[in-house]
């Protein structure tokens, strides 16, 4: 029987609406240097759902909603993301699928996997931005925060998973 | 008929016999104790009476106030609503005052002023997406302000919208001047929102509580705009330069309106 996969006309404005929704207010839960990675966290959560294949597809479509509000180069967002879906998708098969403590484990991995992409492009594009600093502060802080809050994305988006597959 | 005025007259006479027996205070032993049987019922009975008047008034209060409380909860909701409105229409006016003053400070400059519409989505930079672009004569380079100071310059132009690097990215550098010294300095941006004060000459003097203007140099900024205070001296004596933390006087997080310099003349701007 073949799998079923939410519509593609869904899953872009979604995703764009995520990436609104990070843009204008996900400043607002803004704890010491960071706030929550909204799209980051709803593509680790698909991944983890649905397999590394539609995570990648989602990090793709979640990341360049992002790079249209970000001054990162347009595709950074999203080849970030991009492996965030790809590492969280092998949660999917793992024997602990399911459980809410699967998606805190990921968040940090997807976050410092996200983080570290866009290091790479920067640096690749001739734009180094500081290691040390970025990890210190940001990326390792972003990741406990991220951390804290997926439980809340993993359950709205088990639920609509069962809406939408 | 002749019976019946027999019983009437009979009556009659015991009505008066009771008359001239209470005047002659004769009945009052039997008065007194029918009184004392009888008031603990006409007390009940007057509770009794009380109560229904009461509850068939709250009965009737209690449409009247479901109404009237409908009546009051919508009025109540409009003032709120009206409340919040004006609340916010204060706080764009004392922006905007502010925003006017800083205007009036710097006569020759050209300004476009701009809503915040939106951040940088991540962590790692600091960027702001404001609502104005090419329509409204906007360029890369130009420089973004607030009262408060100087909060970046432009790095992308959209039609309607454009993107502002933020003094506090990483990737941003800023050439810089002490207030009181003149030693001039790059201000840098650092992951995390934080910026500091760079390429400071060694010999230069400088103390915390400096504060750190834009030099002009390099063209991209008016000279003169407020950037920060210094909060820390980083001096190493093996360095060639000197380093210091900056606090920026603008608040990053709570921008809403920010103003554009479309152009300005570099030998009037204040200082």
């Amino acid at each position: 029987m073949k799998e079923q996969k939410p519509s593609l006309y869904l899953v872009l404005p979604f995703l764009i609406l995520a990436a609104v929704v990070q843009s204008t207010l996900a400043h607002l839960f803004r704890v010491g240097n960071v706030k929550p990675d909204l799209v980051l966290l709803v593509v680790i959560s698909w991944s983890l759902l649905r397999g590394s294949r539609e995570g990648v597809v989602w990090g793709l479509l979640g990341g360049l909603g992002l790079d249209l509000f970000s001054g990162a180069p347009f595709g950074a967002s999203a080849v970030g993301l991009m492996a965030a879906g790809l590492l969280a998708g092998e949660g999917e098969t793992n024997i602990f699928k399911g459980n809410i403590l699967l998606p805190v484990f990921f968040a940090p991995l997807g976050t410092v996997t996200y983080y570290g992409a866009l290091l790479v492009v920067f640096a690749l594009i001739g734009q180094p931005l500081p290691m040390v600093s970025s990890f210190s502060q940001v990326i390792l802080p972003a990741a406990v925060m991220n951390a804290a809050v997926i439980p809340f994305v993993y359950v709205f988006m088990r639920w609509l998973e069962r809406k939408l597959v | 008929m002749r019976r019946r005025s027999t019983n009437f007259l009979i009556l009659l006479l015991v009505a008066i016999l009771i008359l001239i027996l209470h005047q002659a205070n004769a009945l009052q032993p039997i008065e007194n104790t029918l009184l004392t049987v009888l008031s603990p019922v006409a007390y009940a009975l007057t509770y009794i009476g009380d109560q229904a008047r009461e509850v068939s008034q709250t009965v009737y209060d209690l449409a009247e106030l479901r109404r009237r409380n409908e009546e009051l909860q919508g009025l109540v909701d409009k003032l709120m609503i009206e409340n919040v409105r004006l609340k916010e229409i204060e706080s764009e006016n004392k922006t905007l005052l502010a925003l006017l003053n800083f205007v009036e400070a710097y006569p020759t400059y050209d300004y476009t002023a701009s809503r915040v519409i939106g951040r940088d989505p991540g962590n790692l930079l600091g960027y702001i997406l404001i609502d104005a672009g090419r329509r409204s004569g906007l360029q890369p380079g130009m420089a973004v302000v607030t009262e408060r100071g100087l909060v970046g310059q432009i790095i992308y132009v959209g039609d309607t919208t454009s993107k502002v690097l933020l003094i506090t990215d990483p990737l941003s550098a800023v050439n810089a001047v002490l207030q009181t010294s003149r030693a001039t300095g790059i201000v840098k941006g650092q992951a995390g929102g934080q910026c500091y004060l760079d390429e400071i000459p060694q010999g230069a003097a400088i103390e915390i509580g400096d504060i750190v203007l834009t030099s002009g140099l390099g063209g991209n900024f008016p000279r003169g705009l407020v950037i920060g205070q210094i909060t820390e001296l980083k001096k190493q004596d093996t360095a060639m330069f000197q380093q210091a933390a900056l606090r920026p006087t603008v608040d990053f997080n709570r921008l809403e309106v920010v103003l554009v310099v479309n152009h300005y003349e570099q030998g009037t701007s204040a200082n």
